[in-house]
């Protein structure tokens, strides 16, 4: 049997890099700041460096705390609504940002993002393609 | 407006590029579009989107009690439906006319995330 999806978005990346990295933008109201992100099908959410908040305009602590757990603790970061855009599809998301200044790097997992879309990886070739889930 | 011998000059170099240098030129392109649409889109079309990201988080500070762990369908303040997935909460939003709503999870109290850690 064989199935079949389509997709209308492309990216290539640099397979020889850690991680899928991708590079998108968040915006919100007249502010918007382009970000790498770490494609992470493990992640529960989308988990941003707090400068990007800030660099957005957000008092970061003014979002709900939420807690997010890794293999050597736990840490907090800060729920808020922004536009994620992907490959030029845009999404309002419940984006989190990290209370801790070091945390690296920034992640779209799946609450905001993977549950948005349809996804398909061509790892060999660095080939990464996306439709928005209904959109097909 | 650039000049037409410029665009067929680029044209020409685009086509003897490989195949990988134009997923390259393809990426840049959709990112410049990206860029573009960010700061031609109508002011007022802009308002409205931020006008609906206001009240819809007023909303949900409102009621994420009630539709924690779920995901919620609103335009604005507007509860068109809930899901226990993405797709069960868009269905609602096509259902209601407005297949552009938010589609949201509202994170419950005590809710914990995970993530792998990086390197």
């Amino acid at each position: 049997m064989s199935h079949q999806l389509h997709y209308n978005r492309l990216a290539s990346y640099d397979p020889a890099q850690s991680g899928i990295t991708l590079l998108v933008s968040l915006s919100l109201v007249a502010h918007s700041v382009e970000v790498e992100v770490k494609l992470d099908t493990g992640a529960t959410d989308c988990i941003f460096a707090r400068e990007w908040g800030e660099q957005l305009g957000l008092d970061v602590e003014q979002g709900r705390a939420v807690r997010i757990r890794t293999t050597t603790g736990i840490f907090v970061a800060y729920e808020h609504d922004v536009t994620l855009n992907v490959l030029g599809l845009e999404f309002d998301i419940p984006a989190l940002f990290a209370h801790a200044d070091d945390f690296r790097p920034s992640v779209l997992g799946r609450h905001g993002f993977l549950d948005h879309v349809y996804l398909g990886l061509v790892d060999y070739e660095g080939k990464l393609y996306l439709s928005r889930y209904g959109q097909e | 407006m650039m000049a037409v011998n410029t665009v067929q000059n680029i044209k020409q170099q685009l086509a003897q590029l490989s195949p990988q240098e134009r997923d390259e030129i393809n990426q840049f392109l959709a990112q410049q579009k990206q860029r573009d649409a960010l700061f031609t889109e109508p002011a007022a079309a802009l308002t409205e989107r931020e006008r609906k990201r206001q009240l819809r988080t007023v909303w949900l500070k409102a009621h994420r009690d009630e539709y924690g762990g779920l995901y919620v369908a609103l335009d604005g303040d507007r509860l068109l439906g809930t899901g226990k997935n993405y797709p069960e909460a868009h269905g609602a939003a096509k259902a209601a006319g407005v297949p552009e709503a938010y589609i949201g999870f509202v994170y419950p109290e005590n809710y914990e995330g995970a993530m792998g850690g990086w390197a």
